[in-house]
């Protein structure tokens, strides 16, 4: 059994399942950004909008009352795959891993010829070694160029930090991450961490859009990209969310109590143990 | 090789072409063309056409008007322009030219 509202699309009312309603929701909404951007792209958004009325109505005539998230996946594969603009992308990416490829292999038959005199392998090494943090550096640079760091509004304990930094780092498990903040911060190394925390807290934000979750995992912002991560947020039965700084608030408050209050209340007995003492 | 790429290229450069053929018939909104494609064996993502369209009409060679529909939500009907017609034109003749260059180094 599954809720169901009814939606008016262009003047006709569909009786539509809610999760049905969140993917069509999200999509249309997707859309509607990602062509928002380009001139005369809202046009381009209405068009798939009436597209998908006329979609849905076509499914109505057929005899199907309610729609449910079968339907609406179906409807996002016949329009969604914009496969114009991922194929261009493809194409260029594809000719830099060539050109890559080519500089690599110029370098092998180099390092082939014969009898290397010791300053020619020393050059090689160097040659190496700087190759080496050549790419490393380029590796971490395209990194930090094509991926956004977000708090996971849909993966968290307190502000998500922690899943954040598993999906920009690309390391999977948010448990390795949490487990060592909070091994740190008990052995005392990372004292200054929940600090630290709290403002990535207040400063970063958090991944609530499907574009944002792409620019997260370092993915370009096409529509097939966002038609992909929508239907992945869906099955995950991730919302669209609203971001609310009161759990951060409750944390501040927590440290600073933290931070003052016990000093405060280890002084107080120190003074009252001293009192006594007077006393007795 | 990988032909996927020179293919999709292809495609590309005709899907305009194809669909101003079509238009200079008659007025069509999207379905239309969708299905009139799909009769033809074009092979061509939904998607793919509302940008294509826009375009065109950004460029003047369509136009449109809204329709009222009994069966659906409302039609919007794109017409060749002028402008179009005579862009047609132009193609046509490059097809020509295309077509002859093909058939003669194919035989």
């Amino acid at each position: 059994m599954k809720k169901n509202i009814s939606i008016n699309l262009f003047g006709t009312l569909y009786n539509i399942d809610e999760d049905a309603y969140n993917l069509l929701e999200n999509y249309l909404q997707s859309m509607q950004r990602y062509f928002g951007r380009q001139e005369g792209g809202e046009e381009v958004a209405d068009d798939i909008e009436h597209r998908v009325a006329e979609l849905l109505w076509q499914r109505r005539e057929a005899g199907m009352t309610a729609i449910n998230i079968e339907t609406v996946k179906e409807i996002i594969d016949t329009i969604g795959n914009a496969e114009q603009i991922a194929g261009e992308d493809k194409q260029e990416s594809g000719s830099k891993e060539q050109g890559q490829y080519e500089r690599s292999d110029g370098q092998y038959s180099r390092s082939q010829g014969q009898e290397t005199s010791f300053k020619e392998e020393f050059n090689q090494f160097a040659n190496d070694a700087g190759k080496l943090a050549r790419d490393a550096y380029d590796k971490g640079y395209n990194h930090v160029k094509t991926h956004r760091y977000y708090r996971c509004a849909n993966d968290k304990i307190l502000g998500g930090i922690c899943s954040g930094l598993a999906v920009y780092t690309n390391t999977g498990d948010p448990l390795v991450w949490r487990l060592g903040a909070i091994a740190l911060t008990l052995l005392g190394i990372g004292l200054p961490l929940p600090i630290i925390y709290i403002v990535m807290w207040l400063v970063v934000p958090a991944a609530l859009t499907p574009e944002d979750r792409l620019r997260q995992q370092g993915k370009q912002i096409t529509p097939e990209n966002l038609t992909q991560q929508v239907k992945e947020d869906s099955q995950q039965m991730i919302m669209p969310a609203r971001e609310t700084h009161r759990g951060c608030l409750i944390a501040i408050i927590v440290v600073l109590a933290i931070i003052f209050v016990v000093p405060f209340i280890a002084v107080l007995s120190t003074f009252f143990k001293m009192w006594m003492n007077m006393i007795f | 090789m990988n032909t996927d790429n020179t293919k999709s290229q292809m495609r590309k450069g005709m899907l305009e072409y194809c669909i101003m053929l079509l238009l200079h018939r008659q007025s069509c909104y999207a379905n239309d063309i969708i299905q009139r494609l799909r009769e033809a064996e074009m092979i061509v993502m939904e998607g793919t056409l509302y940008p294509l369209l826009s375009r065109l009409k950004n460029d003047g060679l369509l136009g449109y008007e809204w329709r009222e529909s009994t069966q659906g939500p409302p039609r919007k009907y794109y017409t060749l322009t002028a402008d179009g017609e005579e862009a047609l034109r132009q193609l046509d003749a490059s097809w020509e030219e295309i077509s002859r260059t093909v058939n003669f180094l194919k035989q």
